[in-house]
């Protein structure tokens, strides 16, 4: 089956009716993001698995805006399909009417289906039968993938059941296993039925019969368990193995990290005790005065010199100003050390009078002029009338001192006080060559832990380079490491205990039934026991073959699997993909695991384990191809985005050689110019095999920020 | 080939039949008309089974009960 056509109209960027007409082979479909790529695969799978839900927003927008209040258009989605010589066409499709806000109103939502003749007779016929009928669901369900995230088909519990439900034979045993439990489970209570006939039994058998169905929940419980603790194992021998390759470095980079933080610890406490604050302890501490002494020396031996000659000076005015009081005194003695009168006694008045009449008034006595009394009491007044006009030199000495300032005393004293603290001085020199000697053996230190903490670092750095993590992440997965070691060695313990609680109850409940078997074969009708005996016989040859036919079904895909994925990845390392059922309780499971030398190899990167999801959809695909005996398309919208250009290329030529229908929607080989918004196709492209190839664009101009104007195209290429 | 020779020679391959029930290879039937007219008792009753339950009709647990049962228990006497 194939499709042939693909047909959109005024489907959100499809404006218009856009056909694309596809080839039966390789159909690739460039397009740069945004272009529609994407919209062309949802507008299919709204054909195939959408509803009639939210049908508003599938509608273009340059549509709505092309058409005038009233008028009505249609939004549709069809597809054109072949198999064998029919044909058939599936259309998706709902009317629209704008209204005067400007908005639709969709209705008349209908899914049609046509079917053409070989001789070109065509019928109208149920959209959605016709569909699943042609196109089954299940087939579907493995035919279209979006992104490189939905090719793990095996993420969900569900996946293996609908697997094997629609492609393995195993489906076809599940009705034999199911009636042959049923029928055995009869045959057992019949023979029950009958041993209990015999009432001196029944209490032995009771017991025996309670005791077995305690053992097999027992049993079913353990088992159970056992499978988690095998799913536990294995997932944390998956992230121990991630952890692997770089819990070496992990350990490594503890180890340097903690003798890094010593030497830094080590480094800031020595700087701590670096005290370079030189400019403060220059004025603060008086280092500014180291040569103070000296000049505090010859200072003082100035201000002692100026001093002594002060003092001099001070001597020698002292003496002169001895002298003129003992004049002074002289005179006082000459008037018979007797007290003299005030200067001004008698009045100047008195004493004009006096000379004026010759005459002594105060003795009252002649005083001729020229007489020793006149020339007494003349130079008496004289000495009034000069003592008006002038001072006493001697009395002018004693008021005001030699120097009026004392400043010689003051740099006496200054002399003196820079003295006393000449001690305190003395010390700065000390006390910088001390300080300058501490900080100098500091900073040597400081030196030489730097010389190691570099060379530390750049251990560090070189286990970093080597490493895929930050430095943060690798500590975060050295602490997981650590405690997914200690709960895997739980873990396994555990799983021993399991196994050995596990043969220790299967051995009692095989004790229990051959002790509960003899008392059957002792009391129950002997036909009972064998009819019992071949249901039972029958019932393990059912389980078992549909057991068989599952493991059939697991190692065709896991071959069909490899063979893709090698073609795939042709010339570079693969490992192999191991495909492992687990039971857990009743429901089966299904891990896809890559395996290097018989190990698990869980870190892949993502081109690998893409390789490995699309190698198992392809095998997948074939084995539906087989069990309908008809191929089917397959669709993919960017499906090998971790692959890069190269490597896309050789997985678009192995999909060549594949047989059915495939349609790829991808965003390489695409050069956008952005000087002129003009996309073009690499050469490279030329080499790339395939049955027909399209690019999605969309038509040019148009405004980014209004979707009035985006209509995309298909571009045959 | 049909498809209900094919589930049977399916079941009848198993080992069980030539270990347990020491049947040899050339012993073993090959279509569901040959199982079914086995006297190997297993053997026409697996038959049994996969005629009834390939019929297309709808059989139930007890009609397929009766059917086996009554020929084992009958066939073991």
């Amino acid at each position: 089956m194939i499709i042939e056509k693909v047909i959109l109209e005024n489907y959100l960027c499809y404006y218009g009716k856009k056909i694309i007409e596809l080839s039966n082979g390789l159909n690739i479909i460039l397009g740069e993001n945004g272009e529609g790529k994407t919209k062309f695969y949802e507008a299919i799978e709204w054909l195939f698995q959408g509803n009639n839900q939210n049908l508003a927003v599938l509608v273009s927008k340059k549509a709505i805006h092309e058409h005038q209040v009233g008028e009505e258009f249609k939004v549709s989605v069809s597809v054109a399909f072949k198999l064998g010589s029919e044909k058939y066409i599936i259309s998706k499709s709902f009317l629209n009417k704008k209204l005067k806000d400007g908005s639709i109103e969709p209705y008349n939502y209908s899914v049609e289906g046509i079917e053409e003749s070989s001789n070109g007779e065509r019928s109208q016929v149920d959209g959605k039968v016709l569909l699943d009928q042609i196109f089954p669901v299940q087939i579907r369900r493995y035919s279209m993938f979006k992104g490189e995230s939905e090719l793990d088909i095996f993420n969900n519990d569900d996946a293996l059941i609908n697997l094997i439900n629609h492609f393995s034979d195993a489906k076809y045993f599940d009705k034999y296993a199911i009636r042959s439990t049923y029928l055995r489970e009869q045959s057992d209570r019949a023979v029950e039925s009958s041993v209990k006939l015999d009432k001196k039994n029944i209490q032995v058998y009771k017991g025996l019969e309670e005791e077995i169905s305690a053992l097999e929940r027992k049993r079913h419980g353990l088992v159970t368990l056992t499978n988690l603790n095998e799913a536990e194992i294995q997932r944390l021998e998956q992230s121990i193995q991630e952890a692997s390759k770089y819990v070496q470095n992990a350990s490594d980079l503890e180890i340097y990290n903690k003798r890094i933080k010593k030497l830094e610890d080590e480094i800031a406490r020595l700087m701590s005790l670096i005290d370079e604050g030189y400019t403060t302890k220059l004025f603060d501490e008086n280092w500014i005065n180291i040569y103070f002494e000296q000049y505090l020396s010859e200072y003082s031996k100035k201000v002692s010199l100026l001093s002594s000659k002060r003092r001099k000076e001070q001597s020698d005015y002292d003496t002169e100003i001895g002298i003129r009081l003992g004049e002074k005194k002289a005179k006082a003695d000459l008037l018979n050390n007797a007290i003299p009168l005030p200067i001004n006694v008698p009045s100047k008045l008195h004493m004009e009078e006096m000379l004026k009449d010759e005459i002594c008034k105060v003795c009252n006595r002649d005083a001729k002029k020229g007489s020793e009394a006149y020339e007494f009491m003349y130079s008496r007044l004289k000495e009034y009338i000069d003592s008006q006009l002038t001072t006493d030199p001697s009395d002018e000495m004693q008021a005001q001192s030699l120097f009026h300032f004392d400043y010689t005393s003051k740099l006496v004293q200054l002399s003196s006080s820079h003295e006393d603290n000449l001690k305190t001085v003395r010390n700065v020199k000390e006390e910088m060559r001390d300080l300058f000697e501490f900080n100098d053996q500091r900073k040597n230190e400081i030196l030489d832990l730097q010389q190691k903490l570099e060379a530390e670092i750049e251990n560090r750095n070189n286990i970093l380079g080597n490493s895929k993590l930050a430095a943060d992440k690798l500590s975060d997965v050295l602490l997981n490491y650590t405690s997914w070691q200690n709960e895997l060695k739980s873990c396994n313990t555990d799983h021993l205990n399991n196994i050995n609680q596990l043969k220790n109850l299967d051995s009692e409940l095989k004790s229990k039934k051959e002790e509960k078997n003899k008392i059957d074969l002792k009391s129950a009708k002997s036909f009972l026991l064998k009819t019992r005996d071949i249901l039972t016989d029958i019932a393990k040859i059912f389980h078992d073959t549909k057991e068989l036919k599952f493991e059939e079904f697991i190692q065709g895909l896991e071959k069909k699997a490899n063979i893709f994925f090698k073609k795939i990845n042709v010339n570079s390392f693969t490992g192999k993909i191991v495909i492992t059922r687990k039971q857990y309780g009743n429901k089966n499971a299904l891990t896809i695991n890559l395996y290097e030398d018989d190990k698990p190899f869980f870190t892949p990167n993502q081109a690998l384990e893409t390789s490995k999801h699309i190698a198992v959809l392809f095998a997948i695909s074939e084995i539906a191809s087989e069990a309908h005996e008809e191929l089917y398309p397959m669709i993919f919208d960017a499906p090998i985005s971790s692959f890069g250009e190269n490597k896309a290329g050789e997985f678009l030529n192995l999909i060549y050689e594949t047989q059915n229908q495939k349609i790829l929607l991808i965003k390489d080989f695409i050069i956008n110019d952005k000087k002129t918004d003009k996309l073009t196709v690499k050469k490279e492209f030329d080499k790339v095999k395939r049955h027909k190839a399209f690019m999605i664009s969309l038509k040019r101009p148009f405004d980014s920020e209004s979707l009035k104007t985006i209509d995309s195209q298909f571009i045959s290429l | 080939m049909n498809k209900k020779d094919k589930i049977i020679q399916q079941f009848l391959a198993h080992d069980l039949l030539i270990t347990k029930y020491k049947l040899k290879k050339n012993q073993l039937p090959n279509s569901l008309k040959a199982a079914k007219d086995s006297e190997v008792p297993i053997i026409k009753a697996i038959a049994l089974m996969v005629d009834a339950l390939e019929s297309g009709q709808v059989v139930t647990d007890v009609t397929l009960r009766t059917l086996i049962n009554n020929y084992l228990n009958e066939a073991a006497i």
